[in-house]
């Protein structure tokens, strides 16, 4: 008996060793391991932190029996059944996800046809054409808005004309001015791009034989289409649906510039105006619930993407064939070219514009100068600030973005991929599908409430971490966390496409993990990590919401700076710097799509 | 046991020990006495002494909510070379958070503070918890108008929350009585930054449920009937219902919802209700706009930008000459008060001449202050804009 348990208990604990064993030898466990206390850290300790402040009483609450610190279910049962409910909770929920639906059904469409005119059909200018249709997300957002504003504004909020009213002397309707459609038509002109680029790297991905084979095989385009390419691009536009509808139900500058006029508040804009305000728990109330909202979504999406599921590289490919548009290319074309001009160029006209005049508003030529570039501080124009290439505050301000952006998004590409390496190799584990909501979490949690949570949390020492407050590091830190959903699905996508049979081999042949993972897996799915960066890179770049109340003298960003000199009253000198934002934007772009040998606008992985 | 289960009892583990150590240690501040003693901030000093002590201490840093005290660095460092100065803009509400969490994670952040309470949180939360501390040297205080002279910290300058115009399209002031903007003649007329948002509105809003009598008396006296309720607390809360009712037209930025009846080329441009402040960007830029001095039953209740040391700062003498500066120095007549002397900007100073078309501070009637009420009741207020938007 004794001799029995004993032998049982050598058995046990000789398992335990192999297992113990086995996760720390398996480079897989630990990477899993680290990656999961990584991301406790930075978006679980933060969220179950504003969880608890919401089921406590706060000195602001001003109710009598009320001790601040206490448990209580007084905010929850005010937000969700309260006299407030209805305008603090349900109405703008019904506005956000009306907007949601919408933007993600109209930018996949747009998107997804636009990557199939670039990657699969003849059409002409291709490189310049890919290339226009990816600016407009260059562009920040609230620009977009302002643009709207100049051409459909009416004189319901006074001021000078908008360009409709102005040449017929009608002003458009309200509806066609503020609130639901221009909201919706402005953020799809943001948001298209993912589905476009998404959508355009699993087009460009697979192998034309697949194509030819069901050709040869008597199948009509229309059937190859709807049994062949759609199926292998339904993970693709699933990742770009998840990316469209998250970013939409919690974009805050368009809806608060093309709402408000007409009081169309979304969950947003009403979170934003209660930590706004100086009441961060209903606005925490309703981050949460927003979280909950966008999580269901996600988890039907990702029952739907596990059972779809391609490989579709196998090491060498051949070049996809083009199909023949026809006597359809001249109006595609036309439609593409048309489209291009009104998303992408004329917003870049008009702020450039608006940089060279010395008066604003006034487009006349002899108001134009280039005294917010260049000019030295004079004390009748914009109260002596000097222009934007002789301010040492913005130039100060540029470095630091520079290196907040490239920083976060080499970090955030190189962690994305990672994951999305582990997510997809290893997809029946519980700490990868884990490790995948983990990752996605930051993007439901609207960008002011993390910054508040980072910046309560940064004041303090948290483990063996510094005080982080006041350095770059902090801003880094939070700006990786709120790309990483970014950089994961670019790297889930990729690593999705990648054939296991080729690790195998590599295993068979006795590489080791580190070996397999870098001469095979990283060469393979370098373009998706340049996607990644670039993706990152832009976000970073255009940043402010998530950073405004974490920067300090010494740590202000180029659009923290911009955004001052917008409040100011400087909107030349504003514009300008939104102008080098872009600029950089589309250099750093530049580059990236050379030196990375890949045109990121053909699409993730189409690399040789 | 699989190595599943493996997993989760280390990332179990895992997590428990980050919870439990980012669980709250409070140490107490003891630091916090001795820096007083030695701020030693009851003290006469003058700006010359106080330059002499100030050239041994670091850099000092202003959190600010307007430009014009980033625009006042110049002056200052021009005057005085050896001390390092730098001005960060915070918006009020962002303030209260950085100025607390600051404090609480012990980051000296800033050591001087310029700005407008915003909804008494300042004076609630900050200065009666000692976060942030009065300076008022009596050279400097003696001379300010009353009721500034009782002010927590040291007021600077001072705005109003009013009615502005478009003097293009009006020769006279288009209003004379608050009331008048809930007729159908200002229905979607009347613009303004989204109350929500702005604690300045909501002061003037709470000012008003504050003094509902008034608001009451002043309905009858301009339409010379009895005023009914519709379902509202009382004649304060009645206007702002009745106010929003009429299809204000709200804004983002109250710069915006200036300069749009400014810039507006309407034969009956809307008029805004906005921060007197404006009136300098606009008429900087030439823009025909004007401020109704005279409103019924009061103008409106002032705003006052005043300076505050904070806690635990170690360059306590630059602070304090940097207030002083600002303040306009011993007569008012320093540089340092420049860049806030503008119209619509209202000097708390006798001594300080203000020569603009704007009447100064005395000659408008308005309500005082009370930033206790404002703290205990914006939350009603809140609720009640929530559900009127």
């Amino acid at each position: 008996m004794s001799e029995n348990s004993e032998q049982n208990g050598r058995k046990s604990s000789n398992k335990i060793k192999n297992l113990l064993r086995n996760f720390f030898t398996n480079p897989v466990y630990i990477i899993s391991f680290l990656i999961i206390a990584l991301l406790s850290i930075a978006i679980v300790y933060p969220l179950i932190k504003i969880a608890i402040n919401t089921f406590q009483w706060s000195a602001r609450d001003f109710i009598p029996s009320a001790v601040p610190g206490e448990f209580t279910l007084y905010h929850w049962i005010t937000t969700i059944t309260g006299e407030i409910s209805s305008s603090l909770l349900y109405q703008p929920m019904a506005n956000t996800l009306a907007i949601g639906a919408s933007v993600s059904v109209l930018a996949l469409t747009l998107g997804a046809v636009l990557a199939w005119l670039v990657t699969r059909t003849d059409i002409p200018f291709k490189k310049t054409l890919g290339f226009m249709m990816i600016l407009p997300y260059m562009f920040p957002s609230w620009f977009k808005a302002f643009v709207w504003l100049i051409i459909f504004k009416n004189d319901r909020v006074g001021g000078s004309p908008g360009l409709i009213q102005y040449l017929f002397s009608v002003g458009p309707p309200d509806w066609l001015s503020y609130g639901f459609v221009p909201i919706v038509l402005t953020l799809t002109s943001h948001y298209y791009v993912f589905s476009y680029l998404l959508v355009g790297a699993a087009l460009s991905t697979i192998s034309s034989s697949l194509e030819e084979s069901a050709n040869i095989l008597g199948a009509s385009k229309l059937q190859t289409m709807k049994r062949i390419t759609f199926p292998l691009v339904l993970p693709a536009i699933l990742s770009a649906f998840i990316l469209i509808i998250s970013k939409s139900l919690g974009s805050f500058g368009v809806p608060a510039f093309l709402g408000l006029p007409v009081r169309y508040y979304t969950m947003s804009t009403m979170i934003y105006s209660s930590i706004g305000s100086g009441r961060p728990t209903e606005g925490y109330i309703l981050s949460i619930i927003l979280i909950v909202l966008a999580a269901l979504i996600i988890y039907f999406n990702q029952k739907m993407i596990s059972k779809k599921n391609y490989e579709t590289i196998g090491g060498k490919d051949s070049k996809a064939k083009l199909i023949t548009l026809g006597k359809w290319k001249k109006f595609a074309m036309t439609g593409a070219v048309g489209f291009v001009f009104i998303v992408s160029v004329l917003p870049v006209v008009l702020l450039l514009w608006q940089t060279l005049m010395l008066k604003d508003g006034d487009y006349s030529l002899s108001n134009m100068t280039l005294h917010y570039w260049i000019g030295d501080s004079n004390p009748d124009i914009a109260n002596g600030y000097s222009g934007v290439f002789k301010n040492s505050t913005i130039l100060s301000a540029l470095k630091n973005s520079v290196i907040i952006a490239l920083t976060a998004s080499v970090l955030a590409a190189m962690a994305g991929l990672i994951i999305g390496y582990i997510v997809t190799r290893s997809r029946k584990m519980f700490s990868s599908k884990l490790i995948d909501q983990l990752s996605f979490l930051p993007y439901l949690i609207p960008g002011i409430a993390l910054s508040a949570i980072y910046l309560s949390m940064s004041t303090t020492k948290i483990l063996f971490l510094p005080v982080l407050y006041g350095t770059l590091t902090i801003l880094i830190l939070i700006t990786v966390v709120k790309e990483l959903p970014f950089a994961t699905r670019a790297g889930t996508s990729t690593m999705i496409q990648i054939g296991g049979e080729l690790e195998e081999a590599a295993k068979v042949s006795g590489a080791s993990w580190f070996k397999r993972f870098f001469r095979i897996m990283l060469p393979l799915s370098k373009s998706g990590l340049f996607t990644g960066f670039i993706i990152v890179f832009i976000s970073a770049m255009k940043e402010l919401d998530l950073i405004i109340m974490l920067v300090t003298p010494s740590t202000n960003t180029l659009t923290a700076a911009t955004f001052g000199l917008q409040e100011q009253g400087y909107p030349q000198i504003a514009n300008a710097s939104v102008a080098i934002i872009i600029f950089i934007i589309v250099v750093v772009y530049l580059v990236t799509t050379i030196f990375g040998k890949t045109d990121i606008s053909k699409g993730i992985g189409g690399g040789k | 046991m699989k190595s599943k289960n493996i997993f989760l009892v280390m990332i179990g583990v895992f997590l428990l020990t980050v919870l439990g150590a980012c669980g709250g240690d409070n140490e107490s501040s003891n630091a916090q006495g001795a820096w007083k003693e030695n701020a030693n901030l009851d003290a006469e000093e003058s700006m010359d002494d106080l330059y002499e002590k100030a050239k041994e201490e670091g850099e000092l840093v202003v959190y600010a909510q307007s430009s014009a005290t980033e625009q006042t660095v110049n002056s200052f460092k021009e005057e005085y070379p050896d001390i390092n100065v730098s001005v960060t803009k915070v918006s009020s509400v962002d303030m209260l958070e950085k100025i607390r969490l600051e404090n609480e994670g012990d980051v000296q952040g800033a050591d001087v503070v310029v700005g407008k309470d915003s909804n008494g949180f300042w004076k609630n939360e900050l200065l009666d918890n000692h976060m942030l501390h009065s300076y008022h040297p009596n050279h400097i205080a003696d001379n300010l108008i009353s009721p500034y002279d009782q002010y927590k910290g040291l007021p600077i300058i001072t705005e109003v929350i009013t009615v502005m115009y478009n003097s293009d399209a009006n020769d006279n002031p288009p209003i004379e009585s608050w009331w008048d903007l809930t007729t159908p003649e200002w229905q979607g007329r009347v613009t303004m930054k989204n109350p929500l948002e702005a604690a300045d509105i909501q002061d003037l809003f709470l000012t008003m449920i504050q003094h509902s009598d008034e608001m009451e008396a002043d309905y009858e006296e301009t339409f010379g009937e009895k005023l009914e309720l519709n379902g509202t607390e009382n004649a304060g809360y009645e206007f702002v219902k009745r106010l929003l009712d009429n299809d204000v037209v709200l804004m983002s930025s109250m710069g915006d919802s200036v300069d749009a009846v400014a810039s507006s080329t309407s034969s009956e441009p809307p008029i805004v209700i906005a921060s007197s402040v404006k009136l300098r960007d606009v008429e900087s830029d030439g823009l025909p706009i004007q401020m109704v001095h005279d409103i019924t039953p009061k103008v409106s209740v002032p705003g006052t930008t005043s300076a505050f040391i904070i806690d635990g700062t170690p360059n306590v003498n630059s602070a304090k000459l940097f207030i002083q500066w600002i303040a306009g120095g011993d007569d008012g007549t320093g540089a340092g008060f420049t860049p806030f002397n503008n119209p619509g900007t209202f000097s708390t100073r006798e001594d300080i001449e203000q020569d603009f078309d704007v009447p100064g501070l005395e000659q408008l009637d308005l309500w005082e202050e009370d930033v206790d009420y404002y703290y205990q009741n914006v939350n009603e207020l809140r609720d009640f804009l929530i559900q009127t938007l």
